[in-house]
């Protein structure tokens, strides 16, 4: 079985975990923009952030034959300092455009205060003139009204619900959403999100369609297997093949490819090109030699 | 008979930086025509460079980088064009869309009417906030610009990068070190290919640049490998003989025998 996990900061996670994450059969990660447990005091701390996103990181999952994608945006709990927000959404655009960047995201709320609601407007813009869909992380607190209010403000900037994908959802917010047409995420997070069995009590009532499961495994308590765990117990639940492939795999490549970023041909055929490429001339670290891509 | 040359390594670099990086920058614009010309890009080579022609700000380079990104998809060169010496086979490795982009690069320079310094201010920012591929395409196309001596700390940043296909793209196949390192600049590069296990025989000016105080080191490495019954390349020993000291040169033939070499 071939999985994704559209939703995982693997900066936060060691080489070990992509070990086991490409043993598990994950194929490819899209790691969100997202704060790093405290905030940030300068943009230059963002910009070397954003640019390890498609640098180091991208070169460090490769090593494991893993292909590594981002977004790119400016959180909401970061949003709440006015002066530094305004000089990331200046840099924001030089990293949007980039090869591999798949959405603007993970934007919204989480005070729902009125600077993130400021720059969750001026992003879902910077969204539109790029062309690329929006990550939306809805808030802990409040998860409901949260929800439906950046539904609401998506509605209001003329975005179609195609090109939006509605995260960390759970079983009050779910009906909602997909009756609205987005895409519905669901972080199996031990403890404070989704847990496996109620994520296939998801699948058994919602089914397949526009659902999305992910790890958001960081750097707090979480697994960077959850999407292969889910799986399995999904599996063991009886539920359908089809559907188990369509939440943990075709719809993650389906909610990202408007970005023209995604396509399983990067991980199919060119992957195994570029660790060729990797290879040929220079071969890779002695004793450090990254997993082949193509088992 | 590499002895001489490596006494004095400084010297050496800005010799060659009239002959390799020319000869380097006239092959690369033959390979980028020939493979632009067989491939269904041409309009989007002619657009692009007319994109830039009046581009001074980095927003604007970075944008037609992003028309070039979405709109090539990267054909393979065909076999015709492929067969060629090896610095032609080199630039073969490159993406056709990074070519691109990398020509354009080189327009917005050639049509830079400001001071160096605010140009290298640009590439900076460039290399700084670009991804892995847009490096590694800076830094090969770093020996056709103009103002390219302003350029050494850029491409110190790739020798230091543990971004080994960006650190490939100095060390392997591209004339700008010889050209521009000094000799520590020079000898942190090679021995950082060593360690990475490269293929030093692709780096240019390997033996023009040698020189006594990198002999001693990779001596060092070898000796460190030995005792840790680790092998180590063939090529790389053969590097360390020449212009190593004649007391090192006594110990790296007592250990030989028993040294693993691939
Ligand atoms: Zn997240």
């Amino acid at each position: 079985m071939r999985y994704i996990d559209p939703h995982i900061h693997v900066s936060s996670r060691t080489t070990n975990d992509y070990q086991r994450m490409h043993a598990a059969g994950i194929v490819a990660v899209v790691e969100p923009a997202f704060w790093l447990g405290q905030p940030r005091t300068s943009v230059g701390s963002f910009q070397d952030y954003f640019s390890s996103l498609i640098g180091w990181e991208r070169f460090r999952a490769s090593q494991f034959g893993i292909r590594h994608y981002c977004t790119i945006g400016l959180n909401s709990k970061e949003a709440n300092n006015e002066p530094l927000a305004e000089e990331v959404m200046e840099i924001l655009p030089l990293f949007i455009v980039k090869d591999g960047v798949v959405a603007v995201g993970e934007i919204g709320y989480d005070d729902q205060s009125e600077s993130e609601d400021k720059y969750f407007r001026l992003q879902i813009e910077l969204g539109k003139k790029f062309k690329k869909p929006i990550l939306v992380h809805t808030p802990h607190r409040a998860k409901k009204e949260g929800t439906l209010r950046s539904m609401d403000v998506l509605e209001e900037h003329g975005v179609p619900p195609h090109l939006a994908i509605i995260d960390h959802n759970n079983e009050e917010t779910v009906r909602e959403v997909l009756d609205r047409g987005y895409w519905a995420g669901f972080t199996i997070y031990p403890d404070t999100k989704m847990g496996k069995d109620r994520m296939a009590n998801v699948v058994q009532e919602y089914g397949s369609e526009r659902i999305i499961v992910n790890s958001s495994a960081d750097w707090g308590v979480s697994n960077p297997l959850s999407v292969p765990d889910c799986a399995a117990v999904m599996r063991e639940r009886g539920i359908d093949e089809a559907d188990i492939t369509k939440v943990t795999y075709q719809n993650a490549i389906d909610s990202y490819a408007a970005s023209g970023q995604f396509n399983p041909s990067d991980w199919e055929e060119s992957f195994s090109y570029d660790q060729a490429e990797l290879m040929e001339g220079n071969s890779v670290l002695r004793g450090q030699v990254p997993k082949s891509s193509a088992s | 008979m590499y002895h001489e040359a490596a006494i004095d390594g400084d010297s050496q670099k800005g010799m060659f930086q009239n002959s390799n990086c020319e000869n380097y920058a006239t092959t690369y614009r033959e390979v980028y025509q020939r493979r632009l010309l067989e491939s269904p890009y041409a309009a989007l080579g002619e657009s692009a460079l007319e994109a830039v022609q009046n581009s001074t700000k980095l927003s604007q380079l970075i944008e037609v980088w992003a028309m070039i990104g979405a709109q090539c998809a990267d054909p393979p060169a065909s076999q015709e064009v492929r067969n060629g010496d090896s610095v032609q086979s080199s630039l073969m490795g490159i993406p056709l869309k990074d070519m691109i982009k990398s020509i354009a690069l080189e327009a917005v320079c050639r049509n830079w009417a400001g001071s160096p310094e605010d140009f290298t201010k640009l590439l900076e920012r460039l290399y700084q906030t670009a991804d892995i591929r847009e490096q590694q395409l800076i830094i090969r196309v770093l020996p056709l610009l103009k103002f390219q001596e302003h350029f050494v700390r850029i491409a110190t940043e790739a020798a230091r990068t543990n971004i080994v296909p960006v650190f490939s793209a100095l060390a392997l196949g591209n004339p700008f070190p010889q050209a521009h390192f000094n000799e520590n600049q020079w000898n942190q590069m090679v021995l950082k290919a060593i360690f990475v296990n490269c293929a030093i025989g692709t780096i240019v000016g390997l033996h023009e640049r040698h020189n006594s105080s990198l002999a001693e080191t990779i001596f060092q490495y070898i000796s460190e490998r030995h005792s840790a019954q680790r092998s180590v390349p063939r090529a790389v020993v053969e590097l360390c003989e020449q212009a190593l000291s004649a007391a090192s040169l006594l110990q790296l033939n007592a250990i030989k025998p028993a040294l693993l070499q691939e």
